[in-house]
């Protein structure tokens, strides 16, 4: 069977059949279509592969294509300096790049089908289906069981496309997302991440909404994909990557997040394993590699940079040292004495952020992480009962007389996931990325060498991926909780926010929207207003808003326009109803902590006459009003 | 060592200890109270699946007469405590009991959940105070937004509904209850005594 007109004849079709779709329903028909934002994420997001093994004749993952990122920066800055130089808006000349890239992405995947010899697309079709079916099984129960349609589970994504609201309507070049929003107190990366991001979202002319949804499908995918070449690399056995791929996907690590969305720091662990599964990483891979990773997320790039220094420089070294990685066992009682350290540290109350990060707590208005015992019990949580099983594969391991690097630098990564996790700095939880993956391949180390028929082994897996499933669903269902909006919508945003977004949309009001926290995020997601910080609204902003509903006065009005948050700008009050519940149900918990927001919406506005007349008084009309929102003008 | 542990025997028990325990966690977590029981100060708050809640505070404890004034026996601060009992598997719920003292008064009240959707409440307060035959001891229960309330004729069951949940009180000792005028609160009441008990039954029935 010849594969390449099957192949050709599949890319041009898809083409063919947007192109259609485009000329009988305009452009705006498939930017709402679900189809045609999924083919704008694939070609935004393997583009880079494809320039990697096309025109640098390299590898499609690996040091190459995490570099071909750097595509949408430059590119980005080259529409920026084209809009300057012709005073246009930024739109037109990123609308057109989108095209190129499109173009671009179709003309490299035609030359590397054309230029490939059958044996290697059969390989490439092979690999790439394998972990696209295992991934789409467990995507479409995930989302049959618990999502619902077009649904945004991250105020992460509002927050970003904050920084690509402000950058496509100011015309705007940001090298930190402080620049350009509000929502950024601390500037934790570049904006690297948000001209992708930007590239999928905002440039193309996608639907929003339905851009996060699908970001949402397809990140696991993706993160599948390279899941399985690691896996493949180590293993190179089809049904043992898979159930890599799959046991990863359902480990839901709360605050890593890296198979669930696509945020800077999953989309630099995402860099991290391309460049770990690469088969030749030399010394200047390994350098500009490390300055992208830390470039795209500080502290996470920095993390993942030094693990990748003691896998490829430290372990190699040690390696040749010892003669064998049998002989390095002592290495990793080292890794087991420090994680139980930072465990009886943990036990005895000790924690990073308590101790040395007080500013943090102070700001916060509390810890970010759990005391001992909760503490365990988080730690223990993505995995459940399957760290039993995790404990039993690395008793296998030690008393295995072939030991394998890879096998080797799996435990170090799990030890470095739980020393740094028990030591507790701010959000430690995130220090658990890729737990998942690398628990993955211990356990799959075993179970691959178990004495029993491959039927039985199938079977076992099977039942294996059934137990970490119901792990998974209970993990997520608690994450999905922060969601649950009115009318049983478990979304951040909800059909009763589209008109005052509409309105703010079609209406330059010039300020900045002061508002509850979510309130906030939702405007600054979906609009290009700034807000007084959303939801990073100080304690001391928050304190003042309520103080001042509650008692609207000229002094509080007063005291409300110095928050820190506003800037000194001027301000639009929306008025919401999580606003009046606060009020008249003394529901005050947001005012007490930065990460607690009220989400639902559904008291109503209608009780606080004191404010609308005061409001009236200070000349501050109403100019727009629906059963939850009262917006006042600036 | 690792001839045990890749035998076919060792394997098969691991995956159905471990299968059995995935599943226990899990019907563990399916099983649990679609209510959440905390202490905020003084007050028990009984948070549903709707986002509302139902406040036990103790300041609105009231003593009337019609010959006397009224008054409340934990009307300021008062000391008080927030203890769990027990622990929560599978069908088996800690209780939560809050203790409050204001002098010689004490109010106790006891939350036995019995299923996810289900609780007893029962509170016990003993006060030493001077009322006469008259007197009635009244505790207030506020839910926290205006509803729709049905008080049954006999006055033992009252009922809160909204768009999403139906929150139902069985009194099992012949307690009056009533609506708080003009609030979303129920109000139940009883014949003053030095030791008096409430015993209600909560159902809590939420749709998806």
């Amino acid at each position: 069977m010849k594969i390449k007109p099957i192949l050709f004849t599949i890319q041009y079709s898809v083409l063919i059949l947007f192109l259609i779709t485009s000329i009988l329903g305009g452009y705006r028909s498939l930017a709402e279509s679900h189809l045609w934002i999924a083919y704008t994420f694939i070609v935004i997001f393997t583009l880079p592969s494809l320039i990697s093994k096309v025109l640098f004749q390299s590898t499609l993952t690996g040091v190459y294509s995490v570099l071909s990122f750097l595509y949408y920066p430059i590119t980005y800055f080259i529409s920026y300096a084209i809009a300057t130089l012709l005073d246009i808006n930024i739109l037109t000349p990123l609308s057109l790049l989108t095209i190129f890239t499109i173009v671009i992405w179709n003309i490299l995947l035609s030359i590397l089908i054309k230029e490939s010899n059958q044996k290697y697309l059969f390989w490439l079709s092979d690999k790439t289906i394998t972990p696209v079916i295992t991934s789409s099984i467990i995507i479409s129960i995930i989302f049959l069981v618990l999502r619902q349609i077009d649904s945004v589970i991250a105020l992460d994504y509002l927050q970003h496309q904050a920084v690509v609201n402000n950058m496509t309507t100011n015309n705007a070049f940001c090298v930190l997302p402080g620049s350009c929003s509000s929502l950024f107190l601390q500037n934790g990366y570049t904006t690297i991440f948000h001209t992708i991001w930007g590239a999928f979202t905002t440039f193309t002319g996608n639907n929003l909404i339905k851009s996060f949804f699908i970001a949402d499908i397809l990140w696991p995918i993706l993160m599948g994909l390279i899941t399985f070449k690691l896996a493949l690399k180590i293993f190179k056995n089809d049904l043992i990557s898979s159930f890599i791929v799959a046991f990863s996907t359902l480990t839901f690590v709360n605050g890593a997040y890296e198979f669930s969305l696509l945020i800077p720091q999953t989309f630099t662990f995402y860099l991290f394993l391309q460049l770990l599964s690469s088969k030749k990483l030399n010394l200047i891979g390994l350098i500009l590699g490390s300055i992208f990773l830390i470039l795209t997320h500080f502290v996470m790039g920095s993390f993942l940079v030094l693990i990748l220094i003691f896998k490829i420089l430290i372990l190699k070294k040690l390696k040749e040292m010892y003669g064998h990685i049998n002989k390095l066992n002592f290495v990793i009682y080292i890794f087991f004495l420090v994680t139980a350290l930072t465990l009886l540290l943990n036990i005895s109350g000790f924690s990073f952020e308590s101790y040395l990060q007080q500013n943090e707590i102070e700001y916060i208005g509390g810890e970010t992480n759990q005391p001992f015992p909760l503490s365990l019990e988080v730690a223990i949580a993505p995995l459940g009962v399957i760290i039993i099983l995790l404990i039993v594969s690395i008793l296998y391991y030690f008393n295995k007389k072939q030991k394998s690097t890879e096998i080797f630098f799996a435990i170090t990564y799990i030890c470095i996931n739980f020393a740094i996790f028990f030591l507790g700095p701010t959000y430690a939880n995130k220090f658990m990325i890729g737990l998942g993956i690398f628990s993955g391949i211990v356990i799959a180390n075993y179970l691959k060498n178990i004495k029993v028929e491959p039927k039985i082994q199938l079977a076992i897996l099977l039942l294996l991926i059934l137990n970490i499933s119901s792990n998974f669903y209970v993990n997520f269902q608690g994450y999905l909780k922060f969601y649950q909006r009115e009318n049983n919508i478990v979304s951040a945003l909800s059909t009763t926010d589209e008109g005052l977004i509409n309105y703010l949309k079609t209406n330059n009001l010039d300020c900045y929207i002061l508002s509850d926290p979510f309130t906030q995020i939702i405007i600054a997601g979906t609009t290009s207003y700034q807000t007084a910080t959303g939801q990073y609204m100080s304690i001391e902003g928050r304190e003042t808003l309520l103080e001042f509903i509650t008692k609207p006065n000229v002094m509080n009005l007063l005291k409300l326009r110095n928050i820190s948050d506003l800037k000194n700008n001027n301000f639009c009050f929306i008025y919401s109803s999580r606003l009046e519940e606060s009020i008249y149900e003394k529901n005050i918990f947001w005012t007490q902590n930065v990460y607690t927001l009220p989400a639902y919406n559904d008291y109503g506005v209608n009780k606080n006459e004191d404010l609308i007349n005061f409001m009236e008084a200070q000349r501050r009309e109403i100019i727009y009003r629906d059963n939850n929102y009262i917006l006042f003008n600036k | 060592m690792n001839k045990i542990l890749i035998s076919k025997r060792f394997i098969t028990y691991l995956v159905i200890v471990l299968s059995i325990l995935s599943f226990l966690f899990f019907l563990n977590y399916t099983n649990r109270n679609r209510y959440t029981i905390t202490n905020t100060n003084q007050t028990v708050v009984v948070s549903f699946e709707n986002g509302q809640y139902l406040a036990l505070r103790p300041e609105s404890d009231i003593i009337t007469d019609p010959n006397t004034n009224t008054f409340r026996p934990f009307g300021g601060l008062n000391e008080f405590d927030f203890a769990t009992e027990g622990f929560d598997f599978l069908t088996i719920r800690k209780n939560f009991i809050q203790t409050v003292a204001s002098g010689d008064n004490i109010r106790i009240i006891k939350i036995s959940p019995i299923s996810p959707n289900t609780f007893y409440l029962r509170y016990e307060i003993i006060t030493n105070l001077f009322y006469s035959d008259t007197s009635k001891y009244s505790i207030q229960l506020d839910y926290s937004k205006e509803a729709e309330f049905q008080i049954y004729e006999d006055h033992n069951t009252a009922i809160i509904k909204d768009e999403r949940c139906m929150i139902e009180f069985l009194s099992n000792d012949n307690t009056n209850i009533e609506k708080l005028n003009d609030f979303p609160s129920l109000i139940l009441s009883k014949a003053y005594s030095d030791g008096i008990s409430f015993d209600l039954t909560v159902n809590i029935n939420c749709s998806k």
